[in-house]
């Protein structure tokens, strides 16, 4: 047991942090991220920098990184709120890469973000389903074509990515699978969401659109969750570990240097207080965030992960109201930057399980299989 | 991150099948209430014999010789089966001595606790020095080879059972308050020690000691004179560090599980709020389980765990009254029926851990004071 970063991912969270600092500054960050689309100049850095094929086999052209690797350039990401199109095209790849040289598809799209710097996400919600529940999204067998029809909901980065992984049911098999689809097919049509961060989530509506054999990519569950599903939860809880220890950051530094009745107000217990349960909430949360992925690398870990994203979740979240509460007025005027991280850590802690959906699945895993009841609950 | 303990397996099986046979449920919750302190003793000495009493320590000093995740494991169980005898002895004495001590006193004192045969007092706490532990006042006079002690300590939890005291008294008056400390170990038989047991909402017992013209060889000083305070707050190892494990959290909350999953009536297996309140703790459980093993691997890292260590203590301690809160809530009326009586769920587990708890997050340092460590040495922010 070791229960710190290794040297490497020492390093590439310091090279991150670095980049990060230099190319994507607080200052003018919300203009920047107003405009939606990731400027070209940066998008290219980031693809030499290898993070968009960070988490793709150095067979596929990629660095090889484990779920560990790309949960530390995810905190940092969210640390920098870089836009969310790395994380999904980072998620997008380990995906696809899944599916490796017996779906072609899926190896042109790989190669497309390795080699031509191409985006991609994952649309794995649907408008008014919990999480976890089975997709109403269909793949339907017409004679000998395939039909994908059906409605996703929150599918980041839509407007901006060349592949979308749609997950869906094989109405065949009935298994879980997902359908690669490109935003450009007859039947797609795909237009934003205006959420609480404002970042470019969109809605997806899949209407009789044609698909081969080679997109269907099958998602055998895991406890009851698809994998991929999985990791890309567990990215998004280490993005609210980088937005929470970014929050703190700012708070101590603000803490440290707003003077009221003579003291930086830092040198109170009320706020030192505060700055402490904001400081185990941040630690925890990315500590959470490693032992699931630590875990699922070994097969394992579902249940860590519902809870991990349970916690990082609920952590940011108080995190982001503690470090409003120290900065007081000026945290609330939107010249200050602080406002676009309460907003990211709003969208990201509702998304791939929100707290309350969590508890349920998370009981079911602690306390044995679906009770008896459950059918009768209304939430 | 590695968080692979499996090749120890075979070793926590071996403890937990001895702990299962030697500790019963019965024996632990009378030892809780202070009725079985022979008892107490008796395992001490088996499992000083079994070298699991102090792991960690070199076997020329009696201790296990075992390796430091080694000696995790072993804490881990013997924290689930509610084993909380030589925490003082070999948490606090122990350590310091080894680093401190006069080889006279290693000699003397080191293989006897790691082999379980002695037991020490904590003399720190007075009446009015609490979290300001500085602050106290038991005098220690030198006086040709002895020091003589005059004063009162408060919640000295094992004197009148405990041979020793390990007893802090102010030996410079003149000096600022951290510097005119120093450490002694007391022979508890030493005419002028009088206790008087205090009863604890627990059930526990604990006492107020007073002293009068006490007289302790100064062969029994520990280390230098005026340094106690650097003593006293420097050496955090494993097995100070092992008493705000998980495994006692994982007892409680393993207890809760089960109840609710198998005993409980269904309108309360199938209570939405039970449940989610249950799934929270879960999470809660492994946040805790995380931050003792990163101070742990501070540890075994060579370092030493600073506000890492305070944020386990508070988040854990914090967590048991969490957890003994919510228990009785899912338990309902039931709840505050007693250990023995006729009808009490889980034999009056929550019904104990409910008042005992109480006294974690104040005792050992309280929470305010790991707070101010966390925002102090831990992120910098101005005292």
């Amino acid at each position: 047991m070791r229960v710190a970063l290794t040297d490497a991912q020492v390093m590439l969270s310091q090279t991150a942090r670095d980049w990060l600092s230099n190319r994507w500054p607080l200052d003018g960050m919300q203009t920047r991220l107003a405009e939606r689309e990731t400027p070209r100049e940066l998008w290219n850095e980031v693809c030499d920098l290898g993070w968009t094929s960070l988490g793709v086999s150095e067979a596929g052209g990629g660095s090889g990184g484990s779920l560990g690797d790309l949960a530390v350039l995810s905190e940092e990401l969210g640390y920098g709120l870089f836009p969310t199109v790395l994380g999904s095209t980072i998620a997008f790849a380990r995906l696809s890469e899944r599916a490796g040289h017996s779906k072609p598809p899926w190896n042109d799209a790989l190669r497309g973000v390795v080699e031509q710097r191409h985006a991609g996400t994952l649309a794995c919600q649907e408008p008014w389903a919990r999480f976890g529940d089975r997709p109403r999204t269909v793949l339907q067998r017409s004679g000998g074509a395939l039909e994908l029809t059906g409605e996703k909901w929150f599918v980041r980065d839509g407007l901006v990515s060349q592949y979308i992984a749609v997950l869906a049911v094989d109405e065949h098999t009935g298994n879980v699978v997902w359908v690669l689809v490109r935003p450009t097919q007859s039947g797609v049509l795909i237009d934003a969401q205006e959420n609480a961060a404002r970042d470019g989530t969109c809605r997806l509506k899949l209407n009789q659109v044609e698909v081969e054999e080679g997109d269907v990519l099958p998602e055998p569950p895991v406890d009851g969750h698809a994998p991929g599903v999985l990791d890309v939860m567990l990215l998004e809880s280490a993005r609210l570990v980088g937005h929470a220890a970014r929050a703190l950051d700012m708070a101590i530094g603000h803490a440290t240097t707003r003077v009221q009745f003579g003291r930086p107000i830092g040198s109170f217990q009320a706020i030192q207080h505060k700055v402490a349960d904001m400081t185990l909430d941040v630690e925890s949360s990315r500590l959470c965030v490693h032992y699931a992925a630590y875990l699922r690398e070994r097969g394992a870990g579902v249940a860590e992960t519902l809870q991990a994203k349970l916690w990082a979740s609920e952590a940011a979240a108080r995190v982001l109201r503690e470090a409003h509460q120290i900065h007081g007025g000026i945290g609330y005027i939107t010249e200050h930057p602080l406002h676009l991280f309460f907003r990211s850590v709003a969208t990201g802690s509702l998304l791939l399980g929100a707290p309350n959906e969590l508890l349920h699945h998370i009981a079911d895993a602690v306390l044995g299989a679906p009770y008896k009841s459950q059918e009768n609950v209304v939430v | 991150m590695d968080f692979d303990l499996t090749h120890l397996d075979a070793l926590r099986d071996e403890v937990r099948a001895f702990l299962s046979a030697a500790w019963s449920r019965e024996q632990k919750v009378r030892a809780d209430r202070g009725e079985a302190y022979e008892e107490e003793c008796d395992l001490r000495r088996e499992l000083g014999r079994r070298g699991w009493l102090a792991p960690s320590w070199p076997t020329e000093l009696g201790g296990g010789g075992r390796t430091f995740w080694e000696s995790v494991v072993i804490g881990e169980e013997l924290q689930y089966a509610g084993v909380h005898t030589g925490s003082t002895a070999v948490g606090v004495v122990g350590p310091t001595l080894q680093i401190v001590g006069s080889d006279e006193q290693k000699a003397r004192f080191l293989p006897a606790i790691a082999r379980g045969e002695i037991d020490f007092a904590l003399g720190y706490t007075e009446p009015d020095a609490g979290s300001d532990l500085a602050s106290l006042q038991t005098r220690a006079v030198r006086d040709g080879d002895e020091f003589v002690i005059n004063g009162s300590k408060i919640f000295t939890s094992l004197a009148g059972r405990a041979e020793y005291c390990w007893l802090a008294a102010r030996t410079d008056p003149e000096a600022p308050k951290h510097r005119g400390i120093s450490l002694f170990i007391v022979d508890m038989n030493t005419p002028g020690i009088q206790v008087r047991p205090l009863w604890a909402m627990s059930g526990r017992r604990t006492n107020a000691t007073y002293w009068e013209d006490v007289r302790v060889p100064a062969a029994n000083l520990i280390g230098e004179v005026n340094r106690g305070w650097y003593y006293m707050t420097s050496a955090l190892d494993l097995e100070r560090l092992a008493y705000y494990g998980p495994a006692k959290v994982e007892y409680v909350f393993d207890h809760l599980v089960d109840y609710l999953a198998n005993e409980a009536p269904e309108s309360v297996q199938t209570d939405v709020l039970a449940r989610s309140a249950v799934a929270r703790l879960s999470t809660e459980l492994m946040v805790s389980k995380l931050l003792y093993w990163r101070a742990a691997s501070i540890i075994a890292d060579g370092q030493v765990p600073n506000y890492e260590a305070s944020m386990t203590k508070m988040y854990q301690t914090e967590l048991l009254q969490r957890i003994a809160k919510e228990g009785m809530r899912i338990l309902g009326p039931q709840g505050q029926l007693a250990e023995g009586c006729d009808g009490a769920p889980l034999d009056g587990l929550f019904e104990y851990e409910h008042r005992f708890r109480v006294y974690e997050t104040f005792g050992g340092g309280s929470s305010e004071l790991m707070r101010n460590i966390i925002a102090t040495r831990g992120k910098g922010l101005p005292r």
